[in-house]
């Protein structure tokens, strides 16, 4: 059980069902598809039945909203059995989640929750990472969520916290690019000390999006290209790690399939030698509201006939 | 040189930050200077720093906002029709006061309105008075209704079977692993089927309707039905054979032995076209 025999899958997009009918017809150059847990997990339906004929044609990874690794309630062993029986029928790559909490007292607010960063955290997180391990009987990749606020009570930066747990448990990480500009900029530390000092030899995947700016803020949107800066940021981190598999978001105004695989690729043009020169500015403000950690909701699909 | 700021468990850190995100509507006026419910004199800037550009405050509000907003699209996507019945506005107002009634409780979006149609009839807005109205009941069926579907898409069941044909013998058909039957006061399925075509239905007076959602090869399909049929199907349903529910039918008076027998194989030939039946193996129980 170990993240050092995990694949570099390559260049990855989402699985959405606005693009279910399209990827079963055309079986578009894909090297793979990422799958939010939850939406297939409790579904019996058309789009679990549409993932395991993916799975057949794809390499696959799970990643999950709902783990709450970071949560003071009890782990959800509900929520495990159910996630390791999809793992089973899909068998994906790796199965990931987020470094986060996402509601206490066994609420769920479907939202990834920033954690005070401190040494109480640190080993709540790390023990609850070795259950969730020995459960799956699979390392856990562990992405780094945009955050919108710093705890008072955090004592080390996310970057020494994600050393320090992947360190502890063997876990590994995924390098969400998009977030730490996000969360950098939201909270005023430098996106790239930050990937300087992240443990380059755990990172198993990268995450791009594209964010609104707002001025004040960022918010992962999640609904837009990739921005100029992020870009730059990815450019670094490929460096660093030596490249890993890597998959473009889109959760919200999701554009047609090749559109949204067009942007993906343009991460060939960052995966060079050039030297990383520093940030561009960033884009003008928008001020319009914008809400963080969109949901991509299934809605179902009903066919009318007359009546017999 | 700023103190550092006392440790504060992890446990109640998160039974903070929730609260705030959950009580936002009706307790912020209480919590502007930001008191933890059972904390004491512990201020938002306790927990919470401030950056270069926003106070610790506005922070928050970016997760308060979210919060409602997220959950909020999620019940839109669920009651899309209902939405468009009601208006935005009175939707979002019944929605995000739902949300504070039954936050989340699952990992699983889908459940994420299954009380709403029970809170929307607990709340109607003339719940007081004796003589109701009629709008409310259609939304509270057409609430059910969309709901309902949602499930259905989503319901575990066996797919993979072949539906009767004609030459199967009647005492072995019986339907197929996913079929519901309705009925409602309201033609809520009209509404329904007019509102995804986008014709932008009219809300519709009373009247009696009944149909049946069915799911084959992962598809749904939806029928309208008379209320013979509601009720025949629904003996099917319960497990009887189809001699049974027609014997069910005649001793509830609902219905004419010979006049159901005359229509009968109207009502078979195309429901074996619809695919309602698959054919139960020889010897198989019923149930």
């Amino acid at each position: 059980m170990s993240i050092n025999n995990l694949p570099d899958l390559g260049l990855g997009l989402g699985l959405r069902s606005k693009h279910f009918n399209h990827i079963l017809a055309e079986q578009p150059n894909v090297d793979w598809f990422e799958a939010i847990s939850e939406n297939f997990m409790d579904s019996y339906g058309r789009p679990r039945q549409v993932l395991k004929q993916i799975a057949e044609q794809y390499p696959i990874v799970m990643h999950g909203v709902s783990l709450s690794i970071g949560s003071s309630d009890p782990l959800n062993f509900a929520y495990l059995k159910s996630l390791k029986t999809l793992a089973k029928e899909i068998k994906p790559a790796w199965i990931s989640d987020h470094l986060c909490w996402t509601g206490t007292l066994t609420i769920n607010s479907h939202d990834l929750l920033p954690l005070p960063l401190n040494e109480e955290s640190l080993q709540h997180v790390c023990n609850r990472i070795r259950m969730v391990q020995d459960y799956l009987e699979q390392p856990l990749i562990l992405e780094n969520p945009s955050t919108y606020l710093s705890f008072e009570q955090s004592t080390m930066p996310e970057w020494q916290f994600l050393a320090h747990m992947t360190e502890e448990t063997g876990c590994g990480l995924l390098l969400d690019v998009n977030n730490v500009y996000v969360s950098a900029f939201n909270n005023d530390f430098d996106p790239v000390e930050y990937i300087e000092n992240i443990p380059h030899h755990r990172v198993v995947q990268m995450h791009l999006a594209g964010h609104q700016h707002c001025g004040d803020y960022i918010i992962d949107t999640h609904d837009r290209r990739v921005a100029g800066a992020v870009w730059e940021l990815f450019r670094l981190a490929w460096q660093k790690t030596g490249g890993v598999a890597t998959l473009l978001e889109w959760d919200g105004d999701i554009p047609a399939f090749d559109v949204y695989h067009a942007e993906m690729l343009k991460a060939k043009n960052f995966m060079s030698d050039n030297a990383f020169t520093g940030l561009p500015a960033p884009p003008i403000a928008e001020k319009e509201t914008a809400v963080s950690n969109p949901i991509h909701f299934m809605v179902a699909e009903l066919t009318m006939n007359p009546g017999p | 040189m700023t103190p550092p700021k006392a440790h504060i468990p992890l446990a109640r850190v998160q039974q903070w930050m929730q609260y705030l995100l959950l009580r936002q509507g009706n307790t912020l006026q209480d919590h502007q200077q930001h008191l933890v419910p059972d904390d004491n004199g512990l201020l938002l800037t306790d927990m919470v720093k401030d950056s270069k550009r926003l106070s610790a405050r506005e922070h928050l509000a970016i997760y308060q906002r979210s919060y409602t907003a997220r959950l909020r699209d999620c019940m839109s996507k669920q009651f899309s029709a209902l939405e468009y019945a009601l208006g935005e506005d009175l939707f979002r107002a019944f929605a995000d006061e739902y949300l504070q009634c039954h936050p989340s409780t699952s990992y699983n979006l889908i459940t994420l309105g299954e009380k709403f149609p029970a809170w929307l009839e607990a709340n109607r807005p003339d719940k007081d008075e004796v003589v109701k109205e009629d709008w409310p009941d259609f939304m509270i069926e057409l609430a059910r209704f969309e709901y309902a579907i949602h499930i259905i898409f989503e319901e575990e069941a066996e797919e993979d079977f072949l539906p009767a044909t004609g030459d199967a013998p009647e005492e072995t058909l019986q339907l197929i692993p996913v079929f519901h039957v309705f009925a409602f006061s309201f033609p809520v399925r009209w509404y329904y089927q007019a509102f995804t075509n986008k014709l932008a239905p009219e809300l519709p007076a009373p009247q009696e309707s009944y149909c049946a959602v069915m799911r084959h090869q992962y598809k749904l399909s939806i029928y309208d039905l008379n209320r013979g049929q509601y009720l025949l199907l629904q003996h099917l349903l319960s497990g009887h054979t189809i001699r049974q529910a027609k014997a069910q039918l005649h001793n509830q008076n609902t219905a004419d032995r010979s006049q159901l027998e005359s229509v009968w194989p109207l009502w078979k030939k195309k429901w074996l076209e619809a695919g309602f039946f698959r054919s139960r193996p020889a010897g198989t129980p019923i149930h």
